[in-house]
């Protein structure tokens, strides 16, 4: 498996479950985490981060819900072969355009320049081409 | 002059001379080098070693006023190495690093990999099952009056009448003792974090783990030996006690020298344990929302039980038996 480093920050207003679901995602979508690669168990992944066994299984969870993991009692963790979701999904885009909206106000809200915003966004979404 | 309490306390004021040196934080607290190897930092290191000294040499006259003093000399030296260890680490926090809050790891973490550690208790705990079974097989042959204590000379200098419980009491210490070895060992491969491969961290980590597997394995042909005892004609021999003894000093010694060696070796493994959690001066680490069951210790070298942990109560009732025991055996 790839050195891919994973961080909580128990600090943050975002729940650590959220923070590592988002992190997995990101690897996910890079390709940086391949179909039939094994993660570790939620056991080993919690003590190695210092967080509580729910914070790691509801991360699981949801990325199971999301369609990336197979995740099932006794067997390594897994990642799918997730099949390519369709772009027009009138309610998740609604959702997507919000939380970037908010996004992009707490980025100008930190004084980034709207030429600076549009130019991270691109960069982010280049770096997921997949 | 008592020179063995004077032995005594010199040897506890180096134990609490050494500790803020060996390691990579500043008193328990993880702090950055520029920290450690400021003006700042290294006064404060300075500072107490000086009041430790200085403590332990008042220590030293009371016991040379009177040698009745030692008891409560001893508990001063101690109460005031903690007091200072715990003030100093409060001095210490100022300059905590900020990500104490943010835990990271690596998907390409290793655990330690030491094949068939299994065997390192299975071994000793057949050995001592043998002896037991030899014992009941050749109980008429065993006198009614026999040696259950030896001093450091192989000598015998207690003797106890013929009974199952003096006869087997020391093997059920022993596999207790080994249960206990085996459940520290069993927690140090799978209940601590993993840490990047070829770090001090790693090599820290199996190096406590084969320690604890090789006492292990020292324990049970020691006890295994003294089990037999009740069937011997004569007490054993002064180099057997002189040998099993060495050994084991020689193990711990090996084991300190490497320890402080990688524990002044750099290493960037992540803590992953918040400040707050660390109680009593950074001594105790208390942590419910932490799944691992050993962490490494803040103070000193080596690792530390999670009290916050589960299954650190089985593990203080394990302690508590193998302390106990040997009182209502061997009384």
């Amino acid at each position: 498996m790839l050195d891919l480093a994973l961080s909580v920050d128990l600090s943050s207003p975002t729940p650590a479950y959220r923070q590592i679901v988002d992190q997995f995602r990101s690897y996910l979508v890079e390709g940086q985490l391949r179909p039939g690669e094994a993660l570790p168990g939620v056991r080993r992944l919690a003590i190695d981060l210092g967080v509580h066994f729910n914070t790691v299984a509801e991360a699981y969870r949801t990325l199971a819900q999301e369609g990336w993991l197979e995740v099932s009692q006794g067997k390594a963790v897994r990642v799918l072969d997730r099949a390519q979701p369709k772009p027009n999904q009138a309610d998740a885009e609604h959702n997507f355009r919000q939380r970037l909206r908010n996004l992009v106000a707490e980025m100008r809200g930190h004084g980034l320049s709207v030429e600076a915003v549009s130019r991270e966004l691109r960069a982010a979404a280049e770096g997921m081409k997949s | 002059m008592n020179w063995i309490a004077m032995g005594v306390l010199l040897f506890l004021g180096g134990i609490f001379h050494f500790p803020p040196q060996m390691s990579r934080k500043l008193f328990g607290v993880p702090v950055s080098a520029a920290v450690r190897e400021s003006e700042e930092g290294r006064g404060m290191v300075r500072r107490y070693q000086w009041a430790i000294w200085l403590f332990t040499a008042l220590a030293m006259g009371l016991v040379t006023v009177a040698d009745r003093w030692l008891p409560w000399a001893l508990v001063a030296q101690i109460a005031v190495a903690m007091a200072l260890l715990i003030r100093m680490r409060q001095q210490a926090l100022r300059f905590a690093l900020p990500s104490d809050r943010i835990h990271t790891t690596s998907l390409g973490l290793k655990a330690p990999e030491i094949p068939y550690a299994w065997l390192a208790t299975a071994i000793p705990v057949l050995l001592i099952a043998g002896t037991a079974l030899y014992l009941s097989q050749h109980w008429d042959q065993i006198p009614q009056r026999f040696p259950i204590h030896y001093n450091l000379w192989g000598e015998a200098d207690r003797w106890g009448q013929k009974s199952e419980k003096l006869v087997y009491g020391l093997l059920i210490f022993g596999v207790l003792l080994e249960g206990l070895l085996g459940f520290l060992a069993y927690g140090l491969i799978t209940g601590t974090r993993r840490v990047r491969p070829g770090s001090p961290s790693l090599k820290m980590l199996t190096a406590n783990a084969i320690l604890l597997l090789l006492i292990q394995l020292h324990l049970g042909v020691l006890f295994a030996y003294m089990g037999l005892q009740p069937l011997m004609a004569h007490s054993p021999a002064g180099w057997v006690s002189a040998l099993f003894i060495g050994v084991l000093f020689a193990l711990v010694a090996a084991f300190v020298i490497y320890m402080v060696k990688l524990q002044a070796a750099p290493d960037d493994s992540p803590d992953n344990t918040p400040d707050a959690t660390w109680r009593w001066g950074g001594m105790v680490y208390f942590n419910r929302e932490d799944p691992a069951l050993l962490v490494e210790r803040r103070l000193g070298i080596g690792y530390t039980v999670n009290f916050g942990h589960a299954l650190s109560w089985p593990f203080i009732g394990l302690v508590s038996l193998v302390t106990l025991l040997p009182m209502y055996l061997f009384r």
